[in-house]
C-alpha cells in the first residue's frame, strides 16, 4: 500500500464516535454537518497498528452512500470544495494494490466504490470484499471465499464484480456462482450467505446465470439481477430481506415470457432479458426501475418473432411488490446486442422549459431514451450519441455501429442539475456480425456418429475504436457537445455542484471535464491502468475526496483530493476488452 | 355458477394430516371425483367452467373455536405471459379463528420462503404467476408474534394453527374428447384428450431443451482424473457453459446451445489450473446435436494437443426436452401410456379400462430430462413410468368432458 505523509490521519477516539453515529436511512448518503468546511490539515494522530479495525478516520462525514451515489443514480454531489480553479492540485491521498492485498484477487476490475461514514468498501474480482479507511487507506476488514468456491471463479472473462449494497449493518455482495454474501458491516465476518437457487432452483452457473452486478438495499430489502442472457436464460430482477436473505416478494419479476409460451412458443433459447446492472429507485413513490439486456440468441432473430417484451427495455415496478408499474422498449426484435444495460437515472429536470421528473437510459443501442416517471410516456425517444447503422446480419456479415460492447455499456451517465446536462460515456467501434445460418441448419442426421475438431478462430472483427462523452440537454433533448476520448468508454461518469465531471480511461487516466463547456480541465496518469468502473465522491470532516478503482493486471484502488501526492504513475495500456462484458 | 364441493384436499385444515397421506389415499380420493379445482367441473358435468369465489380450510379446535384460512380464489387456468403483467393475479387472504382475525401469523406458499404476514384483520395478499404449473400449499408456519384480540395466541392454539393449510393451483384445464376401446387390447381404453390453453395463446407443448457435452478427462498417463470442470464460452459473443465437476471415472457433462458458426473455447480447470486449447484454435460444435469430448491433458504445460487421441469430438446421441406433459394421478405401479402432446395439446393416454372407470384425477408437469436413447418429438409414446409428478406439480385436474 502506498501512503503519502499527509494522508496519516485520523485518530481512535474520533473513530470511535464516528462508528456511534453511523446513519442507517436508505441511501446512506447522511447530511452535511453544518460545521463542515475545507480543512486539509486535520488533526494527526496515525492510527498505524495492524488492528485498525475499530479506527476510522473522521467525525463528519458525507457519504457515497449506493452504487449511483443516491438510490436514484444520479452520480451528482453537491459538495464544492474541488473546483475549475483548484483541480490541478488533485493528488493522490492514498492508493493500495489489491493484489499486494491478497495475492488470490484476479486481473480485471470493475467495482464501484461506496463510502459510509468515512469506510470505503470494494469488491474485486474473485469476489473479496475491503473495507478501507477513506482517508489513511488503513485496511479495516477483508473478506475473501473460501477456496474451494474461489476456485469455481476462476474462469477468465466474467469474473468481474461491480461492488457492494450497505444496509441493515452488514455489506451485500454477490459472487460470480450466484449466491448472496451478508458480512457484519463493521468486522466483515460472514454473517450469511445463501444461493439464490435455494429460493429459485434454475438460478444456477450450471444453468448460465452469473452474477456481475452489485445489489441495492432499499427499506430493508436487497435487489437483485443478474448475468446470462446471452448463455440463454430467463431474465429476472428479485428481492431478498436484508434481515435473512428470505424472499420479499412472492416471485421473481422475470423479464421475459416462461421457455414454450408467446415470443418463446418456438424458441430453443430461454429468452434472455438479464437484468445485470443495479436498479434505481425512487424513495418519494417506491417506484424501481431497471434495464433489460438483450433477447437470446442475440444475432439471430427468427425463432423469437415479434418485439421481444421486455428485452432491452427500461421497467419499472413497484419497490415492495415487484408489480409492474410500466415498461418502454428501446430497441424492437434486436438482432444486435443492444441491451439497455447502464442503470437508469431518476432526474428532477427540466424538460420543454417545465420541470418533470424522468426516468432516462442510454443503450448500447447508441440511443438515448427518456419517459415520464409516473407514467412511462415518452419524452426523448432514442437520441443517438454514437454512429448509427445497424444493417440486418446476413450470413456474409455487415459491419454494425455500435458494435456488441455499445454505444453505452454498463458504464453509468451522470446529472448536473445546473447545466441540466446528462452526460453519456460510449463506446464507438463497429463489429462485424454474422448471422446464424438457422436454429435448424444442420441438424446431423442420427445414427451414426460424426467426428469435428478445432479450427481457427475468426479473424478479429472488431474496429480498435475510441470513445467518446457526449452532453445531452434534457430542456431539448438535443446534443450540447460531443468529446473524443483515447480508448473506448468503459467506466462512466460522477459530477460535483462545481460544475465538474469525473471519469477514468483505459489508459490509467482520471479526468475532470468541464461540464458547460466539454472541456477537459486536468488529467492525471494513476500508477495502474484500466480504469473501468466510475468514481465515488464523498467528504470527511469537511474534505471533499475521490475514490476508484482501476482494472487490467494490477486491479488497484486510489482516493485523490487536494494536496495529495502528484506523482504519477507511467502511460498505461489500454485493454479495450474482449466481448465479454457483462 | 356452483361452487365446487369442498373435499379434504386443498381445503383441509390439517397440514399434519396432508403430509401423511398415502399415495394410495390420495388416488381413492381422486376417483372418487373430488377435486378441489373449481375451474374444471366433474366429468359428469356440464362441462362450463365454474370458479369459487372463496375456498376456506376450516377445523374446530378446543381453544379459541374454529380456524378459517380464506382465500379469495384457490384454482386458475394457466394464463400465457403477457407483456401487461395480466399474468400476475392477485389474491386476497385471511386468517381467523372464532370469528377473530389472527395479527402477524406468518405463512408461506408453496417452495417460495417469503414470509407472508398477516395484518390487523388478519388479512394477507399473495401475487399468482398464472403463467406457471403449480400447485401450491398456503400454510401458517410461524406465531411467535401472533395475537388475536391483542393477546399472544397460546400453545395448543398455536399447535392447531400450524397445522393449517390450503392450496392454490395454477394448471391448464384437460378436455377428454372421446373414450375409445383398445383395438390391441379389449381390457383397454384410449382417451383421447387435450390440454387447452386460453384462446390466443401461442403455446409451444414440448421442445428440446438444450444438448448434452460429455466426456471424459484423463491425464497423460490415461487415468481418469477426478474434480475437473470443463468450461466452453462462445469466441465470438458472450455465452459459456460449465461442467458439473469430473467423477472417479474423469466423467462430465453440460448443457448447452452452441450458436451455428461461431467458434468456441474450451478450458478445462482443475482447482486454479487451467487447460486450454493451442493459442488461436477454437472448437465448431455442430448444432443441433449432443456432442462427445474426450480430452486427455498433457503431462507438461497446460496447452491441450488438439488431435486424437489426446482430443476425440464425436456427436453423440440424445438431448435434453422441456415440455408440458399430461398423465394420470394413480398410484405409480399403475402403468398406462400417454403421448406427447402436439402443438394443440392433443394427447392420446391408453389405460386399463378398470382404472378409467374410476374416473382418476389428472395431473400436469413441467418435464425437463435428458433423454439418451431415442428422438423425442409430439404424439411420441412415453410409458407412465416416465412421466411422474413433481412434488408441487397440479395433480388434482379433473377434466372436462367434451361435449356432455
Amino acid at each position: 500500500m502506498k501512503r503519502t505523509s499527509f494522508a496519516v490521519i485520523g485518530g481512535v477516539l474520533a473513530a470511535s464516535l464516528a462508528l456511534t453515529a453511523c446513519s442507517n436511512n436508505n441511501n446512506n448518503n447522511s447530511a452535511p454537518s453544518a460545521s463542515a468546511s475545507a480543512s486539509p490539515s486535520a488533526s494527526a494522530s496515525a492510527s498505524a497498528s495492524a488492528s485498525a479495525g475499530a479506527t476510522v478516520t473522521g467525525t463528519n462525514f458525507e457519504n457515497w452512500g449506493s452504487f449511483g451515489y443516491t438510490l436514484a443514480g444520479n452520480r451528482h454531489v453537491p459538495f464544492s470544495e474541488i473546483t475549475a480553479d483548484n483541480v490541478n492540485d488533485l493528488g493522490v491521498v492514498w492508493s493500495a494494490d489489491l493484489k499486494t492485498l491478497d495475492a488470490d484477487v484476479k486481473n480485471g476490475n470493475q467495482s464501484f466504490p461506496v463510502v459510509i461514514d468515512g469506510v470505503i468498501y470494494i469488491t474485486t474480482s474473485g469476489n473479496q470484499v475491503f473495507a478501507f479507511d477513506a482517508v489513511t487507506g488503513n485496511q479495516i476488514w477483508h473478506w475473501k471465499p473460501p477456496a474451494e468456491e474461489a476456485a469455481n471463479y476462476s474462469k477468465a472473462g466474467i469474473i468481474a464484480n461491480r461492488g457492494v449494497a450497505v444496509g441493515d449493518g452488514k455489506v451485500f455482495m454477490l459472487t460470480i456462482d450466484c449466491q448472496i454474501v451478508a458480512l457484519d458491516q463493521k468486522t466483515g465476518e460472514l454473517v450469511k450467505k445463501v444461493k439464490i437457487s435455494d429460493y429459485y432452483p434454475d438460478v444456477t452457473i450450471e444453468n448460465g446465470y452469473y452474477e456481475t452486478t452489485a445489489p441495492v438495499f432499499y427499506n430493508g430489502n436487497i435487489y437483485v439481477g443478474s448475468s446470462g442472457g446471452d448463455n440463454g436464460v430467463r431474465g429476472f430482477e428479485a428481492a431478498f430481506k436484508a434481515s435473512d436473505l428470505t424472499p420479499a416478494w412472492d416471485s421473481p419479476f422475470w423479464t421475459v415470457p416462461p421457455k414454450g409460451q408467446g415470443w418463446l412458443a418456438n424458441s430453443i433459447f430461454q429468452g434472455g432479458g438479464a437484468v445485470w446492472c443495479p436498479p434505481v429507485i425512487d424513495e418519494e413513490t417506491g417506484i424501481m426501475y431497471f434495464a433489460v439486456g438483450n433477447p437470446a440468441p442475440d444475432f439471430y432473430g427468427e425463432s423469437r418473432p415479434g418485439d421481444n417484451p421486455y428485452t432491452d427495455s427500461v421497467v419499472a415496478v413497484k419497490a415492495d411488490t415487484g408489480e409492474l408499474v410500466w415498461a418502454k422498449q428501446e430497441v424492437s426484435h434486436d438482432l444486435w446486442d443492444y441491451d439497455a444495460a447502464a442503470s437508469p437515472m431518476i432526474l428532477n429536470a427540466t424538460v420543454n422549459g417545465k420541470q418533470q421528473k424522468i426516468v432516462v437510459e442510454g443503450g448500447k443501442s447508441g440511443q438515448w431514451f427518456a419517459w415520464d416517471a409516473a407514467t412511462g410516456d415518452v419524452v426523448w425517444d432514442g437520441v443517438p450519441f454514437t454512429r448509427i447503422s445497424h444493417p440486418t446480419p446476413t450470413p456474409e456479415g455487415v459491419t454494425v455501429y455500435p458494435g456488441v460492447l455499445g454505444g453505452e455499456n454498463y458504464a453509468p451517465e451522470t446529472y448536473d442539475p445546473a447545466t441540466n446536462y446528462v452526460l453519456i460515456p460510449a463506446v464507438e467501434q463497429g463489429v462485424v456480425v454474422k448471422s446464424a445460418t438457422s436454429q435448424e441448419g444442420s441438424k446431423t442426421e442420427f445414427p451414426g456418429a460424426m467426428a469435428f475438431g478445432t479450427g481457427y478462430e475468426a479473424a478479429e472483427n472488431e474496429e480498435t475504436g475510441y470513445g467518446t462523452v457526449t452532453a445531452i440537454d434534457v430542456n431539448t433533448g438535443k446534443q450540447a457537445y460531443q468529446i473524443k476520448t483515447t480508448s473506448p468508454q468503459r467506466g462512466g461518469l460522477s459530477s460535483t455542484d462545481t460544475g465538474l465531471a469525473f471519469f477514468g480511461e483505459l489508459e490509467g487516466k482520471i479526468n475532470a471535464l468541464d461540464i458547460k463547456t466539454g472541456k477537459i480541465l486536468w488529467t492525471f496518469q494513476v500508477a495502474g491502468d484500466n480504469i473501468q468502473a466510475a468514481p465515488a465522491i464523498f467528504t470527511v470532516d469537511g474534505k471533499e475526496y475521490i475514490t476508484f478503482t482501476s482494472g487490467g493486471t494490477k486491479p488497484k484502488i486510489y482516493v485523490f483530493g487536494l494536496g495529495g501526492d502528484k506523482t504519477q504513475g507511467a502511460a498505461g495500456t489500454a485493454d479495450t476488452g474482449s466481448a465479454h462484458s457483462k | 355458477m356452483e361452487p365446487a364441493p369442498s373435499c379434504i384436499f386443498g381445503r383441509s385444515g390439517y397440514m399434519k394430516k396432508w403430509s401423511i397421506i398415502s399415495t394410495m389415499i390420495l388416488l381413492a380420493a381422486a376417483l372418487a371425483g373430488c377435486s378441489d379445482n373449481s375451474n374444471e367441473a366433474a366429468p359428469s358435468a356440464s362441462g362450463s367452467a365454474s370458479s369459487s369465489p372463496i375456498a376456506s380450510a376450516t377445523a374446530s379446535v378446543a381453544v379459541g373455536g374454529d380456524i378459517n384460512l380464506n382465500i379469495s380464489q384457490t384454482s386458475f387456468d394457466l394464463k400465457q405471459w403477457e407483456e401487461d403483467g395480466s399474468h400476475n393475479t392477485t389474491v386476497q387472504g385471511k386468517l381467523v379463528v372464532g370469528g377473530s382475525p389472527v395479527q402477524n401469523a406468518v405463512l408461506h406458499a408453496g417452495t417460495s420462503k417469503k414470509d407472508i404476514v398477516t395484518d390487523e384483520s388478519g388479512s394477507f395478499q399473495i401475487i399468482i404467476d398464472q403463467s406457471l404449473l403449480m400447485d401450491t400449499e398456503v400454510k401458517v408456519v410461524s406465531l411467535d408474534n401472533a395475537t388475536i384480540g391483542g393477546s399472544p395466541v397460546d400453545q395448543s392454539l398455536s399447535a392447531e394453527l400450524l397445522k393449517t393449510s390450503t392450496f392454490i393451483t395454477v394448471n391448464y384445464p384437460i378436455e377428454v374428447k372421446d373414450v375409445q376401446p383398445s383395438a390391441d387390447d379389449a381390457g383397454k381404453v384410449v382417451v383421447n384428450a387435450r390440454i387447452k390453453s386460453q384462446e390466443g395463446d401461442v403455446i409451444s407443448f414440448f421442445q428440446v431443451d438444450k444438448y448434452r457435452i460429455g466426456g471424459v478427462v484423463k491425464d497423460a498417463d490415461g487415468n481418469p482424473v477426478k474434480d475437473a470442470v470443463v468450461w466452453i464460452d462462445r469466441d465470438e459473443g458472450e455465452g459459456f457453459g460449465k461442467s458439473t465437476p469430473t467423477d472417479e471415472n474423469g466423467t462430465y457433462q453440460l448443457f448447452y446451445l452452441p450458436e451455428s458458426d461461431e467458434g468456441t473455447n474450451l478450458t478445462v480447470t482443475i482447482g486454479t489450473t487451467r487447460y486450454t486449447l493451442p493459442k488461436g484454435k477454437v472448437f465448431h460444435i455442430p448444432d443441433d446435436t449432443s456432442v462427445l469430448i474426450n480430452i486427455t491433458l498433457p503431462k507438461e504445460g497446460t496447452e491441450i494437443v488438439d488431435k486424437p487421441p489426446t482430443l476425440e469430438a464425436i456427436t453423440s446421441n440424445g438431448a435434453m426436452y422441456t415440455g408440458i406433459l399430461a398423465g394420470l394421478n394413480v398410484p405409480s405401479d399403475v402403468a398406462y401410456t400417454v403421448t406427447i402432446p402436439d402443438k394443440e395439446g392433443n394427447f392420446t393416454l391408453t389405460v386399463d379400462k378398470a382404472v378409467w372407470e374410476q374416473n382418476p384425477a389428472f395431473f400436469e408437469t413441467k418435464l425437463t430430462k435428458f433423454v439418451e436413447d431415442r428422438d423425442l418429438t409430439w404424439g411420441d409414446t412415453l410409458e407412465s413410468s416416465f412421466v411422474q409428478p413433481g412434488a408441487n406439480d397440479p395433480k388434482r385436474i379433473s377434466p372436462i368432458s367434451q361435449g356432455a
